[in-house]
């Protein structure tokens, strides 16, 4: 069920009505019932997976606790309880990534694995595992497995209430797509359901209006930008740099809004229900390096890698070789999460590459600021370098977007070519004429807006909203519900397109 | 607390009207038919015709009013198959409660157990929702993906923002045509037939569809429990009639077992007087004379089979003296008024 389809319309409102309204003391278990029968609109069989990896990392909390518990009555000594302890998360991990490696990489690893027996000269092996990838399994692997870790390491207590754990893995506004939640906050969310103020109207109203901004990103920005985009990239042969640039600025735009719109319905979804969901991305085109890029897009997984892999691998507090070889781990392993593709480990090596030729050359990006006695905090000097990373970014979305790593150098090759546009394949001639493209401009000044109160003002759009006038804040919300329902692309003369994030 | 929920109230009502102005802007404006229908004084209508194009296109009751005082109306869409015809009748039976229902069957011959997406989605749009419209998208839509689309109906029609003109705006879509209509579509422009004149030496039989004559059988049904007289009809077109005229045949022997009547217009095409080089237009539908002529034909057949009455001089009536005052001038200069605009359906 896709947050933008007519059944998750009646859905949304069914499970929060009768949430609202049944005993406290169930609540959480009518909570389980509908995140797993909103999974299993997709596929049904693919349930058992997000119960095996439920149950696997349950388990492993409370091995976790019963070490712990032995350890400090003394039954254990401390040496063969920290062995026992890492043993229990080494299993669980294993058993988790397993599942999620056969799942993902497999077809992936098998063609790398036949193409290097046929250089060798033999045979192949035959692919005898036919699946559809299982929606959002990265995302919730890796949210079980951060409880596992949050309680090895004794951040919190293990979950003793399976079901209560079941909802953490699987609550359905943030299953399939994230955010991907710590269990430091949303297992204490779900444990502080009986003292809720469910019927709060600010509330609902707030987490209503991030909903309609939500669909507005998805259906009136991403899905329409998307045309052009795959127009390009399925015919880049053909096109002039100047349309590469654009198509590939496109894709910039369509993953942000179409990723960002899942993220925002999700909170939303949540904060009607009385739930805080993390923030998910913070205006990342606004960034002014590529550090600060990765501290706004994605934030929940940005977060996950930097406290369950960046700073177990050593982070930042050690030589700085050591340094840039755990930053380009960390990308290595988020360019895999996000595909079993080479051009998404590229995308991964190049932002991490970003980085650490961002640390190496800061002494001489000093020297030439110095030199040239450019203020860092003049406005231009801050514009010079979002604009600078945007474009940065934008070029290793095209590594992303592309469906191979030959289509990928391909496409980049051409876009700093400076190949001349031909005619009959310009800006107009990707589905998109003149009005469509009118449409677009006119949405994007309306998130370009909403952004800007976001980075200046820190304000989030309910937020911001909410601080407006009531003719104001009607007429903005109006203004958003009608532009969704006129220019949205939906119903049957478009087919309903799948978030992009959820092939991850 | 209060004024919280008075504040969500007014926000919802004014949401509300804004979508009912969305809605009657955006909405599809081809069928009118039933539309029109439910703006009649009820139980005026005595003569109902319904089916697909050949329907709406070939007959004009402003003929049968001028001739009789017969008041009759068309109903129907572009390829309109029979079961959407049957559940079109038994929405204008709530408020219509014809002597005569002539159904229009030249989609009779259809294999297929559902009609395209566009076709159901015009059908659909000029009916109220209900039991009938619920059993109508039941029977005619394939792909249960698409059944909210149909139930909500504006995602068919949210992405017309590029063609609304002034009109969409307007009383009766600004058009003086739709002020007093009773379903005729006219076509002015002529283009020549070829009509096949040996047509009743095909004497083979087509099976027809079961849900073709599942549907048959309702309309019998439904006209026993309505009691009102239930007419096959076939009018005339030429393209692939020869094809065609195997499953009319089929239709004439189910008829004949049912006892209903069954007019095909195409085996008694010289009797109508028709002229193939001016009674015909696009896509083997008739000219505007030559709708006049097979309407002159059924004020023919319906006069020498029932007694209606002539209802002429009934202010109750108003829309029919109206309605064929403008088709008398339309007839008087054809060219000057030109075919129905954005003529989207055939078939």
């Amino acid at each position: 069920m896709l947050f933008n389809s007519w059944e998750f319309l009646v859905f949304f409102p069914v499970v929060v009505l009768v949430y609202f309204l049944i005993p406290k003391k169930i609540k959480y278990l009518w909570l389980l019932v509908t995140s797993y029968y909103f999974y299993m609109c997709w596929n049904p069989r693919y349930i058992l997976l997000i119960a095996f990896s439920t149950a696997a990392t349950y388990a492993s909390g409370l091995l976790l606790d019963g070490i712990n518990a032995r350890q400090r009555s003394g039954a254990q000594p401390e040496e063969q309880a920290i062995r026992r302890r890492k043993l229990v998360v080494a299993g669980c991990f294993l058993i988790n990534l397993l599942i999620l490696a056969f799942f993902k990489y497999w077809a992936f690893l098998l063609d790398n694995f036949n193409a290097v027996l046929g250089r060798l000269g033999f045979g192949v092996i035959k692919n005898r595992f036919s699946f559809v990838l299982p929606v959002g399994i990265s995302f919730y692997t890796f949210q079980a497995l951060s409880y596992t870790m949050d309680v090895y390491r004794g951040d919190i207590a293990a979950e003793r209430n399976f079901f209560k754990y079941a909802l953490f893995v699987s609550f359905f506004p943030q299953l399939v797509a994230g955010p991907i939640e710590r269990s430091g906050n949303l297992l204490a969310d779900i444990h502080d359901i009986p003292n809720k103020k469910l019927w709060d109207y600010d509330r609902i109203t707030s987490g209503l209006t991030l909903m309609l901004y939500g669909m507005f990103l998805k259906l009136v920005i991403a899905d329409r930008v998307s045309v052009f985009v795959d127009g390009v990239f399925n015919g880049f042969g053909a096109c002039g740099s100047g349309v590469l640039w654009a198509a590939a600025g496109g894709f910039a735009l369509q993953i942000y809004c179409d990723f960002a719109s899942y993220s925002t319905i999700a909170i939303g979804a949540a904060k009607v229900m009385g739930f805080t969901l993390m923030e998910n991305f913070n205006t990342p085109y606004f960034a002014r390096s590529i550090k600060e890029f990765w501290r706004r897009w994605h934030i929940s997984l940005s977060t996950w890698f930097r406290d369950y892999l960046y700073i177990p691998l050593g982070g930042s507090r050690c030589s700085r070789w050591r340094r840039h070889f755990n930053l380009m781990v960390v990308f290595l392993v988020s360019g895999l999460w996000h595909g079993a593709g080479w051009h998404f480990v590229a995308w991964g090596c190049l932002h991490g590459l970003y980085q650490v030729l961002g640390d190496v050359l800061a002494p001489a990006r000093d020297r030439i600021v110095a030199l040239l006695r450019v203020n860092r905090e003049s406005r231009a000097h801050k514009l010079f370098q979002t604009l600078l990373t945007c474009a940065m970014v934008t070029v290793a979305w095209v590594l992303f977007r592309a469906d191979t790593m030959t289509d990928a150098v391909g496409y980049l090759r051409r876009m700093f070519a400076f190949v001349p546009s031909a005619g009959e394949a310009g800006l107009f001639n990707f589905g998109m004429d003149g009005v469509e493209w009118v449409v677009l401009l006119c949405a994007m000044g309306t998130l370009f807006a909403f952004s800007l109160a976001r980075y200046r003002r820190h304000e989030t759009p309910d937020a911001f909203l909410a601080g407006r006038r009531l003719p104001v804040r009607w007429a903005v919300l109006y203004a958003l519900l009608f532009t969704i329902l006129i220019f949205g692309k939906y119903g049957p003369a478009y087919e309903q397109q799948a978030f992009i994030y959820f092939q991850f | 607390m209060r004024f919280k929920i008075i504040k969500a109230i007014a926000f919802l009502l004014i949401g509300v009207l804004l979508f009912v102005g969305f809605w009657n802007v955006f909405r599809f404006k081809q069928e009118k038919r039933l539309e029109k229908l439910w703006t009649l004084p009820g139980d005026t209508v005595d003569v109902m015709f319904i089916g697909s194009s050949h329907a709406f296109m070939n007959i004009d009751p402003s003929v049968l009013w001028r001739e009789s005082g017969i008041s009759a109306y068309v109903l129907g869409c572009g390829s309109q198959p029979i079961w959407e015809s049957y559940y079109h009748l038994k929405e204008a039976l709530k408020t219509q409660t014809p002597k005569v229902v002539f159904v229009e069957c030249y989609k009779v011959d259809m294999q297929k157990n559902y009609s395209s997406r566009a076709v159901t989605a015009l059908a659909t749009s000029g009916m109220r929702l209900g039991r009938n419209y619920l059993e109508m998208l039941d029977a005619s839509v394939k792909s249960r993906n698409y059944m909210f689309d149909y139930l909500l109906r504006f995602p068919w029609f949210h992405s017309r923002y590029r063609e609304i003109t002034a009109e969409d705006y307007m009383p009766d879509y600004g058009d003086v045509y739709y002020r007093d209509y009773l379903g005729y579509f006219r076509l002015t422009q002529v283009i020549p037939g070829q009509f096949p004149r040996d047509l009743d030496a095909v004497t083979e039989t087509a099976r027809l569809s079961k849900k073709n004559r599942t549907y048959l059988n309702k309309l019998v049904e439904l006209s026993k429990e309505r009691g009102f007289d239930l007419v096959f009809l076939i009018t005339p077109f030429w393209k692939n009639a020869a094809a065609k005229q195997p499953y009319y045949n089929s239709l004439a022997e189910f008829a004949e077992k049912k006892g209903v009547a069954l007019v095909n217009c195409n085996l008694v095409y010289d009797e109508l007087g028709m002229d193939d080089a001016r009674d015909f237009s696009k896509t083997s539908h008739l000219s505007i004379t030559g709708a006049e002529k097979m309407t002159l034909y059924l004020n023919d057949y319906l006069n020498a089979h029932w007694q209606l009455t002539d209802h002429r001089g009934d202010s109750r009536y108003g829309v029919w003296d109206r309605n064929l005052a403008l088709m008398e001038q339309i007839r008087s200069d054809p060219e000057a008024w030109g075919n129905e605009f954005k003529p989207k359906a055939e078939g």
